[in-house]
C-alpha cells in the first residue's frame, strides 16, 4: 500500500465519521440516527482494513468482523427500542418522546 | 495453549456456562425462582473459580486476555459486588410476568467486566465495553412493573451516547493500529519510540480517542452530559448496576490499559487526563449542589469521584521516572480509592432499593427524619455519606487519604488545590443530606418497613465493610497489597 493511498484511505475514514457524528447531532428520527450510528462504526471498520494492509497482517480483518458484529449487535438493540418507541408514540421522532416524559 | 492457561479462565467459563444454562431453564422449564437461584449459584461458582485458579498465575490465555493477580483481585472485586446486588434482584415486578431475562442480562454485565479485568489486547476492550453497555441499554428499558414513564426514553439516549462513544473507541484503536502494527497494549509503547513523527501524531490521536471513550462511559467531564439524566430516569437497579458494576469495571479496564501501554511515559496523553480530572472534579461537584434529589446527587458525586481517581493516574505518571516501590503505591492507592466508593455507593443505592425500589424520583424530603422512621436505612445512609465526603473513622476517608498522600509525592500542586477546593464544596452537599436525615420525622411516624431480610443483608454488610476499614484500614490495605 502507497504512502499516498494510505492518507486518502485515512481521510476518506475520517470523513465518513464525521458525517455520521454531524447526522447523529442533527437528526431526530431515530432510524436515521442509527444509520448514523452505522456509518461511524464502518468509518472504524474501514481504517481496521487499511491497517491490515498496511502491515500485511490478518488481525486488521479479524478486527474489522468484530466491528461488524458490535454494530450488529447495537442494531439489533436499537431496533427493537426503535418499535417500542414506534408503539408508543406512533412517530419515530425522538423529541416527541422526551415531550410525553414531561406531561406526564 | 496449555491446559493451564484455558483452566485460568475458569471464571469466565463460569459464568458463560451459567448464561446458558439459564437460557435453556427460561425456555425449558419456566420458573423465576428456580432462574433466581440458578443464578446465585452460578455466581458464587464464580468468586470460587477466582480462588481456585490463585496457584496457576500469572498466565497469558491468547493474546486477549492476561490473567495475573492483579486480573483476580479485580475479578474479585467485581464478583462480589454482583453477589453484594443480587438480593435486590428476587423476584423484580415486571409487566410480562417473568423477570428471569433481567437476570440473564445481569449476568452478561457480569461477563463483560470479568473480560475487561483481564483484557490485554483491543479487541477484548471492545467486546468487553459492548457486552456492558448493550447489556445495560435493554436493563434501562426493561419492562418494569409499574412502568417507567422515562425508562425508554432514557434507554434510547444511553443507547445512541454509547454507540458514540464505541464508535470512538473503535475509530481510535483504528488509528492506533495504522500507525503501529500491534492491538497488543504492551506493544503500545514499546513500538511507539520506533516510529516516524507523522504516524506518532496518528498513534497519539488514536489514544486519546480510546482514553476519551473509556472517559464517556466514567462519565468524566466533559462528557459527562448524560449521567445525571441516566441516573434519574432509569428504573433504580438498572441505575445501581450502571453506577457501581459497569463504572467499576471500566476504571479497572482503564487503569489495566494505561498501566500495560504503559502511557506514563506519553506526556501528551498525561496532559489530558489531567484536564479531565480537573474539569470532572468541579464540574461534578458544582453539578451536586443544588440538586434536590438523591439520584442526581449522586450522579454530580460520580463525575466528581472519578475526577479524583484520575489524579492518581496523573500521579503514576510523575513518580514513573523516579522509583518503582513509589509507583506500587500509587497502584494500591488506586484499587483502594475504587473500592471505598465502590462501597458507599453500593450502600446508598441499596437503601434507596430497600426502602423505595418502585420509585421514579428520591427527593431530598423524602429522606427527612430517616434515621428516626428506617433506624437501619437511615444511619447506613448516613455512613455511606460521610465515606463519600472523606469523614475520618469511614473507609471513604483511608481512600482519599492516599490520594492527598499520593498527589504530594508527585508534587502535583495544582491538582492537589482542585482536589481540596472540590472536597470542600462535596462536604457542603454531602452534610445537607446528612441534616435531612438526623432532623425530626414530620407527620406520619413509623410508617411501615418496605424492605424484607433479604435485602437488609447486604444493606449492614456494607456498612460493617465501612466501619471496619475505617476504623482498622491495615485489613483492606494488606488484603489489595499482594498486587
Amino acid at each position: 500500500m502507497t504512502a499516498d493511498l494510505l492518507q486518502q484511505t485515512i481521510w476518506l475514514a475520517a470523513v465518513l465519521f464525521a458525517i455520521g457524528f454531524i447526522g447523529l447531532m442533527v437528526r431526530r428520527n431515530m432510524l436515521f440516527m442509527l444509520l448514523s450510528l452505522e456509518l461511524m462504526l464502518n468509518a472504524a471498520a474501514l481504517l481496521f482494513i487499511c491497517g491490515g494492509a498496511v502491515w500485511g497482517q490478518a488481525d486488521g480483518q479479524v478486527m474489522f468482523i468484530i466491528v461488524l458484529t458490535v454494530a450488529g449487535a447495537e442494531v439489533a438493540v436499537g431496533l427493537g427500542l426503535l418499535i417500542q418507541l414506534q408503539r408508543r408514540c406512533k412517530s419515530l421522532d425522538i423529541d416527541r418522546l422526551s415531550k410525553m416524559g414531561e406531561t406526564e | 495453549m496449555s491446559s493451564d492457561s484455558l483452566l485460568s479462565l475458569l471464571p469466565l467459563i463460569c459464568i458463560s456456562v451459567t448464561i446458558m444454562i439459564l437460557m435453556l431453564q427460561i425456555v425449558l422449564v419456566p420458573g423465576d425462582r428456580l432462574s433466581y437461584w440458578l443464578t446465585v449459584i452460578g455466581v458464587v461458582a464464580t468468586l470460587w473459580a477466582t480462588f481456585f485458579i490463585t496457584p496457576l498465575l500469572p498466565q497469558q490465555a491468547t493474546i486477549l486476555l492476561t490473567v495475573d493477580a492483579e486480573a483476580r483481585l479485580f475479578s474479585q472485586i467485581l464478583v462480589i459486588c454482583t453477589l453484594l446486588l443480587l438480593p435486590f434482584c428476587h423476584r423484580i415486578p415486571t409487566a410480562r410476568g417473568s423477570s428471569a431475562e433481567y437476570l440473564l442480562l445481569l449476568l452478561l454485565t457480569l461477563l463483560g467486566a470479568l473480560v475487561l479485568a483481564s483484557a490485554s489486547h483491543m479487541a477484548a476492550l471492545v467486546i468487553g465495553v459492548e457486552l456492558i453497555s448493550l447489556s445495560l441499554v435493554v436493563m434501562i428499558a426493561y419492562p418494569f412493573a409499574p412502568q417507567y414513564s422515562t425508562a425508554l426514553e432514557t434507554g434510547i439516549k444511553y443507547l445512541l451516547l454509547s454507540g458514540v462513544a464505541s464508535a470512538v473507541l473503535l475509530f481510535g484503536a483504528g488509528l492506533t493500529y495504522i500507525g503501529l502494527g500491534a492491538l497488543e497494549f504492551s506493544a503500545i509503547s514499546q513500538a511507539f519510540t520506533d516510529i516516524d513523527l507523522m504516524e506518532q501524531g496518528l498513534v497519539l490521536s488514536g489514544l486519546m480517542m480510546v482514553i476519551a471513550a473509556i472517559g464517556f462511559k466514567l462519565s468524566l467531564a466533559p462528557f459527562h452530559l448524560w449521567t445525571a439524566d441516566l441516573y434519574q430516569g432509569a428504573p433504580l437497579l438498572s441505575a445501581t448496576v450502571l453506577a457501581t458494576l459497569a463504572k467499576a469495571a471500566m476504571a479497572l479496564a482503564l487503569f489495566r490499559f494505561y498501566l500495560a501501554a504503559d502511557l506514563a511515559v506519553l506526556q501528551v496523553i498525561n496532559l489530558g487526563i489531567a484536564l479531565l480530572a480537573i474539569l470532572s472534579m468541579l464540574t461534578g461537584n458544582l453539578l451536586a449542589l443544588f440538586q434536590r434529589d438523591l439520584r442526581r446527587i449522586m450522579a454530580g458525586s460520580s463525575i466528581a469521584h472519578f475526577g479524583y481517581l484520575m489524579v492518581l493516574l496523573v500521579a503514576i505518571s510523575t513518580l514513573h521516572s523516579v522509583e518503582g516501590a513509589a509507583q506500587s503505591r500509587a497502584l494500591l492507592a488506586w484499587v483502594i480509592y475504587l473500592v471505598t466508593y465502590l462501597a458507599a455507593t453500593l450502600a446508598v443505592f441499596s437503601v434507596m432499593l430497600h426502602i423505595a425500589p418502585a420509585s421514579e424520583a428520591f427527593h431530598q424530603t423524602q429522606l427527612k427524619g430517616l434515621c428516626q422512621r428506617h433506624p437501619l436505612s437511615g444511619w447506613v445512609l448516613l455512613l455511606a455519606m460521610l465515606s463519600l465526603a472523606g469523614i475520618p473513622l469511614t473507609a471513604g476517608f483511608i481512600g482519599k487519604f492516599y490520594i492527598f498522600t499520593e498527589a504530594v509525592n508527585g508534587t502535583l500542586w495544582g491538582l492537589l488545590l482542585t482536589l481540596i477546593a472540590a472536597s470542600a464544596i462535596g462536604l457542603f452537599y454531602y452534610l445537607k443530606v446528612v441534616l435531612m436525615l438526623i432532623s425530626p420525622a414530620e407527620g406520619a411516624e413509623a410508617d411501615p418497613v418496605t424492605g424484607r431480610w433479604l435485602t437488609r443483608l447486604p444493606i449492614i454488610l456494607i456498612a460493617l465493610f465501612i466501619v471496619f476499614v475505617g476504623i482498622y484500614p491495615p485489613s483492606l490495605i494488606d488484603l489489595l497489597s499482594q498486587l
